[in-house]
C-alpha cells in the first residue's frame, strides 16, 4: 500500500471529518473541536485499545456503508460523555442522562451518529464519485470489545488487518471526547483507494 | 498486556494476564488470572487441570479456519483454536480426561437485521466451539453465551474458579 494512496485517503477523511464536525456542532449548538484523521492499518487485537481496551463502558453508534465502497462506521463515547453528550443535545442540565436503553438519550445519539456517518460519507462519495449510501444507527451500550468483535470478525473474513481511519471529537467545556471509526471492508479498499488517487 | 482488576470488579487480588481477540494463554502460575475481556460474539474457552494446576484460555473470532483468511492466527477460529488449546495444555502436563471446560461469549451485541450476515457470527462461534470439543472427547461444563450482551471471562488458575463479568449485573461464578 503506498503512501500516496493513503494520503489521498487522509485528505479525503479531512474534509469528511470537518464537515461531520460541524454538522454536530450544529446540532449541538456549540463548538465541536475535530482532531486531524489518524490512518492505519491494525491487526484486529489491536482496535480495542483505541478506545481505551476492550473493558471500557461504552456507547457506540453503529452505521454500516453500503454500495459502490461497503464497511463499517462506529461512532464511540465512553459511558460518561455519551451522557455528557446527550445531556448537551436534549439541552438538559449537566447529569440528566444515566443510561441508554431507550428513550430521548438513545435517540439523540443515534441522531449525532447519523450526521456523523452521513456527512463523512458524503465527503468521501464527492471525493471519489463513488455510490455510497448508510445504514439506519444502531445504538447500543456494553463493552467495547463486545461491541467491536462482531464488525472486527465481519471484517477479518477477508483480511487479517484492518484499515482504521480514525478522529476524536471533542467538546471541551462539556468534557465530551468521541471517537469516530470508519472500518472499509477490505475486499473494497482497491476500488475507495483507486478512485481517490 | 497485563492489567490489574481493581478491587471492585475482581474477585481475585492478583495479577491478570489479557487473553486477546485470537489469542491463546495457557499458564501454571498460582498467581495469574486468565481473562478474555468484553466478548461480544467472540467466544472464550476456558480449561482448567485440577492436579496439575494448569489453566488455559483461547479467545476465538470466527467459527472456521477452512473459511477464514489464511494468515490470522489459528487461535483466532473455533476448530483450530480449541485444538490448540487443549494440545498446548496437555504439552504442558495436563490431561485431556480431566479437563473441566467452560465457555463464555456469542452474543449478537449489534442487531442490525439483514445488514450484514456476519453479524450471526456469535451463534456460529458458539456451534463451532461446541463441535471442537466434542470431537476431542470433551464436554462443556458451564456456559454463558449466547444473548445481547457483553461478557469478561475470568479464569483463576490456582483454583480453576470461573467468574462471568457483565455491565449492569453483579459478577457471577461458572
Amino acid at each position: 500500500m503506498s503512501d500516496s494512496r493513503l494520503e489521498a485517503l487522509r485528505l479525503a477523511a479531512e474534509e469528511g471529518f470537518g464537515r461531520a464536525g460541524r454538522g454536530l456542532s450544529e446540532m449541538a449548538g456549540t463548538d465541536i473541536e475535530v482532531e486531524a484523521p489518524r490512518l492505519g492499518f491494525l491487526p484486529v487485537g489491536e482496535v480495542p485499545g483505541l478506545i481505551g481496551g476492550p473493558d471500557v463502558a461504552v456507547v457506540a453508534v453503529h452505521l454500516g456503508i453500503k454500495g459502490e465502497v461497503e464497511g463499517h462506521m462506529l461512532l464511540m463515547l465512553p459511558m460518561q460523555h455519551a451522557c455528557a453528550l446527550a445531556d448537551l443535545l436534549l439541552e438538559q442540565p449537566a447529569g440528566s442522562t444515566t443510561r441508554f436503553d431507550e428513550g430521548l438519550a438513545a435517540s439523540a445519539i443515534a441522531e449525532a451518529g447519523n450526521i456523523t456517518g452521513s456527512f463523512f460519507v458524503g465527503a468521501l462519495a464527492d471525493g471519489t464519485s463513488l455510490r455510497m449510501s448508510v445504514t439506519p444507527p444502531a445504538v447500543v451500550a456494553d463493552m467495547a470489545g463486545a461491541i467491536l468483535d462482531g464488525v472486527l470478525a465481519d471484517l477479518c473474513m477477508e483480511s487479517e488487518e484492518v484499515l482504521v481511519v480514525e478522529t476524536v471529537f471533542t467538546q471541551e467545556q462539556n468534557r465530551v471526547d468521541a471517537l469516530f471509526l470508519v472500518l472499509p471492508r477490505g475486499s473494497y479498499l482497491d476500488v475507495l483507494l483507486g478512485s481517490l488517487s | 498486556m497485563i492489567a490489574r482488576l481493581s478491587a471492585e470488579v475482581s474477585p481475585y487480588p492478583l495479577t491478570v494476564v489479557h487473553v486477546g481477540i485470537g489469542e491463546l494463554v495457557v499458564s501454571r502460575d498460582p498467581e495469574q488470572t486468565l481473562a478474555a475481556y468484553g466478548l461480544g460474539s467472540c467466544v472464550a474457552v476456558a480449561a482448567w487441570d485440577r492436579p496439575s494446576r494448569t489453566g488455559g484460555m483461547v479467545h476465538i473470532m470466527l467459527p472456521d479456519s477452512t473459511a477464514g483468511p489464511r494468515r490470522l492466527a489459528p487461535t483466532s477460529f473455533g476448530d483450530t483454536g480449541v485444538r490448540a488449546l487443549i494440545e498446548t495444555m496437555e504439552g504442558q502436563g495436563a490431561s485431556r480426561e480431566r479437563l473441566a471446560v467452560k465457555i463464555a461469549g456469542g452474543a449478537q451485541v449489534l442487531s442490525l437485521g439483514e445488514h450484514q450476515d456476519g453479524f450471526a457470527i456469535g451463534r456460529r462461534n458458539i456451534e463451532a466451539v461446541r463441535e471442537a470439543l466434542r470431537r476431542l472427547g470433551l464436554t462443556v461444563l458451564a456456559e454463558d453465551v449466547g444473548g445481547t450482551t457483553g461478557r469478561t471471562l475470568l479464569l483463576h488458575v490456582a483454583t480453576g474458579r470461573t467468574t462471568v463479568q457483565a455491565i449492569g449485573r453483579p459478577p457471577r461464578d461458572l
